[in-house]
């Protein structure tokens, strides 16, 4: 406590302006898409429009629950490469309840999550008791499910849905459409489940290190399993939300958002260095989808729209590297 | 300004008014450092002092944010690792950087490694290459092991053999003696002996005062980030030193009052861990502090380990209060009021991309800090470490400080916080002090002691005898996988612990 003072204060300067360099470096993905958005507003002015930020809201909340539920085993150190399989099991046999055996609504979305959930369970149990690497483990229950649900369906999709399930689809409230609000929701659930729960805390420290939170008195196996059957869980309503704003449910209804929602999740987990994977996704949900949307209003084809995804998270990995890079540079070494 | 001048011709480390800073941190401030030719080099300072990245400077892992440097004569300012290891400069890291999965042969030439004609690793001129550094250290670790399966006193050894492939003309060890038992510190003693004979110059961190005595011509204190002075060591009384560490005066003694000893609350019996020990039986009672001693390879850490849990074991009897207990994993063993500081604080006992505040609530979270179990009550989590960062004087810029970013030493004291929040019956407390500070020892000699002061029961594993024989009550000695003596502290010495350590028998006539 002798230092001198002044001493201090030249410190605290120079660390305020390490601080603002450190921002921008860190964030350079944030500022980098921001100029890119711009570019894009500029040149069509349409982008901004009010009615297309609602279409890209629109088709973020589709993807969104997938993606959500995608981060949180990716937080837990494994990957769930079934989902969007799990997503057309939920979408298909909702939608089947509900046409075919005439089902209330109801009935048929808690169907659809259950099958998820046992999907997930069954992956989380191959991960947890069988000791198979999770990437293994769900490209084989990607396989199996994908033959079961032709040889199930015959490749049939289901065209006419009933009103009530279309509603939370295509309905609106105050213009906007139903699954915003669902997004909103289930952010703020999985949200507070991440940070503010027991559980949710265990699921990152159990990707942190694994033998450290076993020594803790941690059920890693428990936890490994949960995150997997969550994943299973959010997957069909992902499917079954597509269905109904489509008004079709068909086989392949998940790998339409396969490929965003997985891009999504990994910038959820880079964005904030695997912390606050949640609030990461919903940013890297609508990274995605407006870019994806901007692809189209600027006339891309659609079979090079696919592509953005990736864009998106290479673009976001390689920003991570050079921010990290660049800091090191800078030699400060803490991030 | 700047190049070693006249009258320090023998100069040969110059760092002046170095100062660098972290993200709310200020590591170093204006700090002078001169090492002679030939000298050995003390630094010492309490955790967070800035000794490691002070020595990282040098090495040019970081660089610094004001000050110059120069080694050798040269200007360093603009070298990176590659040119200081040109000039002959070797740092021996605080965390053993080793890679697990390969050979120690391959370790130790690290980046270095003999290529074929095809351009593959050539394995057995690794291996002979390797063999004579190895061997400078050590004589009995396998140059085909795989490092994972070495002990930790014997990896530690490994990244100093792998030190001396660059042919330093300079070395830094940086707590070299912390993972060490007594043997290998020993042999390492023996080996800097050698370096100096051979007018190698030294640089040498530890915390354990009496090595500094033993081994270094002049000493260096550093205080938060400051230098506080250069001496020769004789000229410095070991009180003395500790002030100016500390920047307060210390108490020695260990504050230890008259125990209450009460009832076996904690028997083991004939436990078999699945490696190493055999046959382990022995009570505790309630605020006792039993203390367990042998040297490496010795298998305390194993009963440890057996008893919590966290290892299988192949048989054996646990009793809490008379009752059984079934402890299958770490997870049955907290819940019977059980804890475990382990002994390696970055693989076992934190998750270093999390913060202070995660990594210390984990173990009690669901019982202490969550309404209903699940809910976590973020208030009382903020408040609870807030108090366990004075307490332990952490040296911290806030508890939301990621472990990683953290000093070894403060490392280690977030290790033995989170389960001092735990609320235990039972502690074992697995080289606790490794890395720790003068006053952070004494800190949690005295957090010790309160514990069993409050009835719990305490096991220490050390191989630091003068700690286990001023804070223990009893001691148990393993040779070989056994127990093989059990003394009561206040009727023995630290030569009679030594004796059994080392695998004396009793011829007996000893006991009483
Ligand atoms: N990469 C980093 N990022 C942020 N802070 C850091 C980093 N490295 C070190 N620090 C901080 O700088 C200070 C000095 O750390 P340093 O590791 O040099 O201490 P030390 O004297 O070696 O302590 P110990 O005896 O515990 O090893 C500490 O407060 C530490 O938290
Ligand atoms: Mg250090």
């Amino acid at each position: 406590m002798n230092r001198s003072s002044s001493n201090r204060e030249q410190m605290r300067t120079l660390n305020r302006k390490d601080a603002i360099a450190l921002f921008l470096i860190r964030y350079a993905v944030f500022v980098f898409f921001f100029f890119v958005y711009m570019a894009i507003a500029i040149y069509k002015p349409v982008f901004l429009s009010p009615a297309n930020l609602a279409d890209i809201m629109l088709t973020s909340s589709l993807v969104s629950f997938a993606s959500f539920g995608l981060s949180i085993v990716f937080a837990v150190g494994g990957v769930d490469l079934s989902f969007p399989n799990i997503a057309g099991y939920g979408a298909m046999l909702s939608t089947y309840l509900m046409i075919e055996v005439g089902y209330p609504v109801w009935v048929g979305i808690v169907a659809g999550i259950s099958v998820g959930l046992l999907i997930g369970t069954f992956n989380g149990l191959m991960v947890t008791r069988l000791y198979i690497n999770s990437f293994i483990a769900t490209l084989g229950t990607l396989f199996i499910l994908r033959g079961f649900l032709y040889w199930l369906t015959g490749g049939q999709s289901m065209q006419i849905l009933p009103q009530g399930f279309e509603y939370l689809g295509r309905g609106t409230l105050f213009n906007i459409r139903m699954p915003v609000y669902f997004m909103a929701g289930i952010f703020i659930l999985c949200y507070l489940f991440m940070e503010k729960t027991r559980w949710g805390r265990q699921i990152t420290l159990v990707g942190g290190n694994i033998e450290a939170t076993r020594l803790s008195g941690v059920n890693i196996k428990m936890i490994t399993l949960l995150s997997f059957m969550i994943c299973g869980l959010l997957s069909p309503l992902s499917g079954m939300l597509q269905a109904a704003s489509a008004s079709a449910a068909a086989v392949d209804i998940g790998d339409r958002f396969m490929v965003p929602a997985f891009a999504a999740a990994m910038m959820g987990t880079v964005i904030f260095q695997g912390k606050n994977v949640i609030l990461g996704t919903l940013f890297g949900i609508i990274f995605v989808e407006s870019l994806n949307n901007a692809a189209f209003i600027l006339g891309v084809s659609p079979e090079i729209r696919r592509v953005v995804p990736g864009i998106v998270l290479l673009a976001t990995i390689a920003f991570n590297y050079y921010a990290k890079r660049a800091l090191s540079e800078m030699r400060v070494h803490a991030y | 300004m700047g190049t070693a001048r006249n009258g320090d011709e023998d100069v040969v480390i110059k760092a002046s008014l170095i100062s660098k800073y972290f993200p709310g941190v200020i590591a170093l401030d204006n700090v002078d450092f001169e090492v002679r030719k030939g000298e050995t080099h003390a630094l010492v300072g309490e955790n967070g002092a800035g000794k490691s990245t002070l020595m990282k400077i040098l090495y040019r892992e970081y660089s610094e944010d004001a000050g110059s440097l120069y080694i050798d004569g040269k200007n360093a300012k603009g070298m990176g690792i590659r040119q200081v290891r040109n000039l002959g400069l070797s740092l021996i890291h605080q965390d053993l950087n080793l890679v697990p999965v390969f050979t120690v042969a391959h370790n130790v030439c690290m980046g270095l490694e003999p290529v074929n004609k095809l351009g593959f690793i050539d394995w057995k001129e690794l291996k002979q290459k390797a063999a004579p550094y190895l061997k400078e250290i050590s004589s009995d670790i396998d140059l085909d092991a795989k490092v994972e399966e070495l002990s930790n006193s014997q990896q530690q050894l490994v990244t100093v053999a792998r030190a001396l492939v660059a042919h330093p003309r300079f070395l830094i060890l940086d707590e070299p003696t912390a993972r060490l038992d007594q043997k290998s510190t020993e042999a390492l003693f023996d080996f800097l002996d050698r370096c100096k004979e051979k007018g190698i110059t030294i640089i040498y961190i530890s915390h354990r005062l009496e090595e500094i005595y033993r081994l270094c011509d002049r000493i260096t204190v550093l205080r938060d980030g400051e230098k506080v002075l250069t001496a020769p060591v004789q000229e410095l009384a070991q009180t003395e030193l500790v002030k100016h560490m500390v920047g307060r005066e210390l108490k020695q003694q260990i504050p230890k009052g008259e125990a209450s000893i009460g009832e076996v609350v904690f028997s083991v019996r004939n436990l078999n861990p699945m490696a190493k020990a055999k046959d382990i039986s022995f009570d505790l009672h309630s605020g006792e502090i039993l203390g367990i001693v042998g040297s490496i390879g010795a298998g305390k850490s194993e009963v440890a380990r057996a008893i919590f849990g966290a290892d299988r074991k192949q048989s054996g009897v646990i009793r809490m209060q008379g009752e059984e207990l079934k402890i299958r994993d770490p997870r049955d063993a907290i819940d019977a009021g059980i804890a475990l500081v382990p002994e390696e604080r970055r693989k076992q006992g934190l998750v270093t991309t999390e913060s202070i505040r995660k990594n210390m609530t984990l173990p009690s979270l669901g019982k202490n800090f969550c309404a209903g179990g699940f809910w976590i009550k973020q208030r009382k989590e903020k408040e609870a470490v807030a108090k366990s960062i004075k307490d332990f004087r952490l040296a911290t810029p806030s508890p939301e400080q990621e472990a990683r970013l953290l000093s070894g030493g403060t490392q280690q004291k977030v290790v033995i916080g989170k389960w001092l929040l735990s609320d235990s019956k039972i502690y074992i407390f697995d080289e606790p002090t490794k890395g720790i500070d003068v006053g952070g020892k004494h800190d949690i000699y005295k957090m010790i002691v309160d514990l069993a002061k409050n009835g719990a029961g305490v096991i220490f594993i050390s191989n630091e005898l003068d700690e286990v024989l001023a804070l223990c009550d009893r001691t148990l000695i393993m040779f070989n996988g056994r127990l093989v003596k059990e003394v009561i502290n206040k009727d023995t010495t630290k030569n009679e612990l030594l004796f059994y350590v080392m695998g004396g028998k009793d011829n007996g006539s000893k006991s009483g």
